[in-house]
């Protein structure tokens, strides 16, 4: 997905939220979660890919199945308690769906290498104070952790805190003050620098031609997305391309 | 600041390629060049000694900071070969934010130069850079790529820099006292107040340490350190030296080898701070509370409030208690970050960079208080760039290159 030229990068995006959203089958959405993990896995992304399933969908689809499935016993539009089984399934269908969006987001947004990044940004007709915010929204995350892990080794160097994970991870509280101080204390100054570099032009001039683009990389991209989206419109209105 | 300070200034750096201001701590130098540098239509750029904040903070690698400063690729930039000169073009796909000290600054800098800004102020910046690459980026602000109109700088280290700058005293910019009131020095005699404590012999023996995904930073280290010295730790940027001070700290896990604490193979990571105690080169990272007296411990029921008293009044901060440590100037900010590390008196002390920011009288009584540590046996590693220092401690000197960490007498 490396080289995949912005505007193809951004219909893949689209097409496949259009037809997750069109799909209602359970089945094919385990499929295309099972495609998201072999691109991810191709671009060095399956790890993140894990850690969002099992700290974020995980939890997530066991409290929907809660809530539709055994509390209120149905779904959406049945009375309550007229429809277990329904109202699982439901849940289950909204967990699928975000499962995929959240993994064909992963795959189009953090497959963009850093270098291509502003290029990529500047394709999707971002410019100025938006181009700015959305640099560093991708920027903001590993600064932030790699600040935290400092954070961490300074109180271990002092000897606030023990060795183990757990200890790290019992440290959470007191790691947020400092982090949120470091932000404030990041942004005052950075802003006195980017006034004085003149940053937004110095953006808006980052490099965008000699980059590895490639086009058939864009229209292998879109091609699949597209067949993604006519399996979906297929199994949905199945009329509507001549199948029945 | 007056208007005389500035007139006076551009009348001092006129015609100069770079200029240097001389003058003790808070004798309003960083000030002067921070308001001289708020005139943004005059092509004027200031970096400080907090150069983290320098970097844009827009970009997840060096190459691409670089190229965000040269508004173009680096291949059809003129920059490429200044960042050969400062050795950065092997870190070009490191995120900045994991850089050493050195490291960033020789970025900071690089980054600065390439503005071609119309004069660059820059505030101590230079103290973190080793000698060789001191030499490179003076070499950079001399020449054709420097900023346009000439550099001013601030730096406790002039008096070894090994070429001939023209300076200009703080007295004789007529700075407004108001502006920057005196704080107390150190005082080293605080520490005979200390009781003496009991350090461990360390030894590493074949210590191999490395982060996630990189490539070995130390190579089979092999060192015995006897409490009751002091160590001066020297070596190149990015060499390993604040490795080292991690895994004898405890804080980073040896990949291969082990360390010995009194003979006895010991796991120092799962105690970490406690048998040495590592004051780390940027002090912002390792100042976590909202006032001086939490940050040295006197809120933490575990700590020995004389001797945190003793160290406190060492280090000048009495009149600081209350005071949030990161509102501080960088002076001060670096004495509260050394002396929290003192005050909990570890066994063994590393001190990295510990003069950053600091004047000469300064540096003088930091040596005092590390020579007063080291006579109640604590033993001391001081790593530092500062000749100065350096040749005051007359410590027992550790060389470290390529990975390897040797005695150098």
């Amino acid at each position: 997905m490396s080289r995949v030229p912005p505007v193809a990068r951004l219909a893949t995006l689209l097409i496949l939220i259009v037809a997750t959203f069109i799909n209602l089958r359970l089945q094919l959405l385990g499929v295309m979660i099972a495609a998201l993990a072999i691109a991810l896995a191709a671009d060095n992304l399956l790890p993140r890919f894990l850690k969002f399933l099992a700290f974020v969908q995980l939890p997530m689809t066991v409290m929907l199945v809660a809530v539709w499935g055994w509390v209120a016993k149905a779904p959406p539009g049945m009375p309550m308690g007229s429809d277990p089984r329904g109202g699982a399934m439901f849940a289950l269908l909204i967990a699928l769906r975000l499962t995929v969006l959240g993994g064909a987001f992963q795959l189009i947004m953090l497959s963009i290498p850093s270098r291509l990044l502003p290029a990529t940004l500047r394709g999707w007709g971002l410019s100025g104070e938006g181009l700015v915010v959305a640099l560093g929204v991708f920027a903001v995350e590993p600064e932030l952790k790699l600040r935290a892990e400092q954070i961490l080794v300074a109180r271990r160097a002092r000897g606030l805190l023990g060795g183990s994970r757990w200890a790290g991870l019992k440290q959470l509280p007191r790691l947020l003050r400092p982090l949120f101080v470091w932000s404030i204390r990041s942004a005052v100054h950075r802003a006195e620098v980017w006034e004085q570099r003149a940053m937004l032009l110095r953006v808006q001039r980052l490099p965008t031609e000699s980059l590895p683009f490639s086009p058939v990389a864009g229209a292998v991209s879109v091609t699949l997305s597209l067949v993604w989206l006519a399996v979906a419109i297929a199994f949905r209105w199945p009329g509507l391309l001549g199948f029945r | 600041m007056s208007r005389k300070s500035t007139e006076l200034l551009l009348a001092a750096l006129d015609d100069k390629r770079i200029l240097a201001i001389d003058g003790p701590n808070f004798s309003g130098r960083s000030d002067l060049l921070r308001r001289f540098c708020r005139v943004i239509s005059d092509g004027r750029m200031y970096l400080g000694p907090e150069v983290y904040f320098a970097l844009s903070g827009l970009t997840t690698s060096v190459r691409q900071e670089l190229e965000l400063h040269a508004g173009g690729s680096l291949e059809s930039s003129d920059c490429l070969e200044s960042a050969e000169q400062l050795k950065l073009t092997k870190l070009f796909e490191q995120h900045p934010a994991t850089l050493s000290g050195g490291e960033q600054t020789c970025l900071a800098v690089l980054c600065a130069i390439i503005l071609k800004p119309k004069i660059l102020a820059i505030d101590c910046a230079l103290e973190q850079l080793d000698s060789h690459k001191l030499q490179t980026a003076l070499d950079l602000l001399q020449g054709a790529t420097g900023p346009m109109g000439g550099a001013v700088i601030t730096d406790n280290r002039l008096d070894e820099w090994n070429r001939a700058i023209q300076t200009v005293t703080i007295a004789d910019l007529s700075p407004d006292p108001s502006r920057h009131p005196a704080i107390a020095p150190l005082d080293p005699s605080q520490i005979d107040r200390l009781d003496p404590v009991s350090a461990p012999v360390l030894e590493l023996k074949n210590v191999t340490a490395a982060y996630a995904r990189s490539s070995e930073v130390l190579r089979g280290v092999s060192l015995t350190l006897q409490p009751g010295r002091v160590y001066t730790l020297q070596g190149p940027n990015g060499s390993g030296k604040s490795t080292l001070a991690k895994v004898l700290s405890g804080v980073l896990r040896p990949v291969g080898g082990q360390i010995f604490v009194n003979n006895a193979a010991s796991n120092i990571s799962k105690t970490p701070g406690r048998i040495a105690g590592y004051h780390l080169q940027n002090p912002d990272v390792g100042l976590f509370e909202a006032s001086v007296r939490a940050e040295l411990g006197f809120k933490s029921g575990s700590i020995n409030a004389s001797a945190v008293t003793a160290v406190r009044d060492a280090f000048g901060l009495q009149d600081f208690a209350a005071s949030n440590p990161l509102a501080l100037p960088f002076p001060v900010r670096k004495r509260v970050s050394l002396a929290a590390t003192i005050a909990r008196l570890p066994p063994w002390i590393i001190l990295d960079e510990p003069t950053l920011g600091a004047d000469a009288a300064t540096i003088v009584a930091l040596a005092q208080i590390i020579q007063s540590l080291s006579r109640k046996q604590h033993g001391v590693i001081v790593i530092s760039h500062s000749r100065k220092l350096l040749d005051i401690l007359r410590g027992n000197e550790l060389k470290i290159e390529n990975g390897q960490v040797f005695a150098a007498n």
